[in-house]
């Protein structure tokens, strides 16, 4: 069994979270309550000592007007968002969120076009039909799984006959693919149990090699 | 008890009996003397030969660990198969995290490497810590990277760092490996491959493979989930690299019970379902009403 205080103090509020899985008590709310105030501290003091001090105040203290003048836009940006609670002037941090949507869609929409659509359009329409017969098959689902999962999608004709037939061929698709999300979502939440359990057995009780 | 009573009664069962299976299945491999293998796939020697490749140029490369405690029973073992992968092939390495909660494992998985590689901080690898706002660092890393990292961890500033001359922005690496429990690959797909075109290997949790995008050529490699880190290790075990196997092999069993044992409650919960319906009459639900 381990000597160190930090593996006990881990193993004790380990079991704090597993005894919620009995049911709700207040060791449980304790240790909850322990994780969001360490998790908020943690982050505060972060985004503190690596962002708002490094990014923002030192450089304007270091030289207000220097070659760093640009940030104080970015202090007005911060006041603007304070605005929203302050009635009579809360409407100005709309300028705020303005600014940012705008900053952040300008990036995202063409880069998600060239990643998330053209390329991946590509991709689908540029598969190769040669090789071995399970590749050949595998390419031919691909294809054929796109387009009619496509299909379940396009309103603009009734779902019938072939449409039908092929949207219906669809939505078995998209179940096969969200069949294969929560497989793999079982996978990851078992290795973290895995993680857990080796944690107490080994590093705690010290019963496992 | 006939079986649809019986199924029914299985269907009615207190989560808290699943949840001891649960625990007995992943704990019992653990207490037991069975040892459990992975085969490398043919995905798994796909990321280490382009790894290989990366490593060949003699430029150094970029990690980025953005995963915290909570998922390193998934996803240490991928890193630490990548980290001994590049150390024992002395390249030099820049590490990085774009999530607050990855710094301090980080740190400590490279002191246990630099002891281990006896390796000198600054000249074989550097940690430049942590940098917000993820998808305008992932960008603007193509054009400078001493923009978005002033200084490492250490509070050294770029241009004193040994291993940091002649790396201004991502085309100077090889590559960059990212090692994530988040939707972080795709953002480096969409804010770093798209735009810059350089080569990008990933690790990640299990429940984000589906979203990414390795036929379209877009990744070089992936490894998801524990699956895979138990993979790896058996893949550097065959090449020498490390001398055995380590955690993610060790859960290849209580993995495989797991699931056996949710298969099970699945079918015998379905099965009770509909043999309960079909006792209760068609159109009926379990209190007898139509729902």
């Amino acid at each position: 069994m381990s000597t160190d205080p930090y593996i006990w103090i881990a193993a004790i509020l380990t079991l704090g979270v597993f005894s919620f899985l009995y049911r709700d008590n207040p060791f449980f709310c304790f240790v909850e309550h322990l994780l969001v105030g360490l998790s908020t501290g943690y982050m505060f003091c972060t985004y503190w000592h690596n962002v708002f001090l490094p990014e923002l105040v030192n450089p304007l203290m270091a030289a207000p007007f220097g070659p760093e003048a640009h940030l104080w836009v970015v202090v007005g940006i911060c006041f603007l968002w304070s605005c929203k609670y302050v009635r009579g002037v809360k409407d100005l941090s709309r300028l705020a969120l303005a600014f940012w949507l705008s900053i952040d869609l300008g990036l995202a929409i063409p880069t998600e076009m060239e990643a998330g659509i053209i390329a991946q359009v590509a991709g689908t329409l540029g598969v190769s039909f040669s090789g071995t017969w399970d590749q050949i098959l595998g390419n031919a689902i691909l294809v054929g799984g796109t387009l009619a999962a496509l299909t379940y999608f396009f309103f603009s004709k009734a779902h019938k006959g072939a449409v039908g037939a092929t949207a219906r061929v669809g939505t078995w698709i998209l179940m096969i693919g969200f069949g294969a999300s929560f497989s793999y979502t079982i996978l990851s939440r078992i290795y973290l149990l895995i993680g857990r359990l080796l944690f107490l057995l080994r590093d705690w009780l010290g019963i496992v090699n | 008890m006939t079986p649809s009573r019986f199924f029914d009664r299985i269907s009615r069962l207190d989560r808290r009996w699943i949840f001891l299976a649960i625990l007995l299945a992943v704990a019992l491999p653990f207490l037991t003397p069975l040892e459990f293998r992975a085969k490398p796939s043919e995905q798994t020697r796909e990321f280490d030969r382009a790894l290989d490749a990366a490593l060949g140029t003699g430029k150094p490369i970029m990690v980025d660990v953005d995963f915290g405690p909570q998922t390193m029973a998934e996803l240490e073992p991928l890193l630490l198969g990548v980290m001994h992968r590049i150390f024992e092939s002395e390249t030099k390495a820049i590490f990085f995290t774009l999530m607050p909660d990855a710094a301090a494992p980080t740190r400590q998985y490279l002191s246990e490497m630099a002891k281990e590689y006896g390796l000198e901080y600054g000249v074989d690898y550097v940690f430049l810590g942590y940098a917000s706002s993820f998808a305008y660092t992932m960008y603007g890393m193509g054009t400078s990277i001493e923009k978005y990292f002033h200084e490492d961890d250490r509070g050294t500033p770029l241009g004193e760092i040994p291993i940091m001359k002649g790396v201004e922005r991502l085309a100077d690496v090889s590559a960059v490996v990212n090692m994530a429990s988040n939707s972080f690959p795709k953002f480096w797909i969409q804010y770093g491959v798209a735009p810059f075109g350089f080569d990008l290997l990933v690790g990640c949790t299990a429940v984000n493979a589906t979203d990414l995008y390795l036929q379209t050529g877009q990744l070089k490699g992936l490894l998801a989930g524990g699956r895979a880190g138990a993979e790896y290790e058996a893949l550097l075990v065959e090449k020498g690299v490390v001398s055995q196997t380590g955690d993610a092999t060790r859960g290849l069993g209580s993995q495989s019970l797991a699931l056996i044992a949710i298969l099970l409650f699945i079918v015998m919960g379905n099965a009770g379902y509909f043999l309960g319906r079909g006792a209760r009459g068609p159109g009926r639900d379990e209190r007898g009403g139509r729902p």
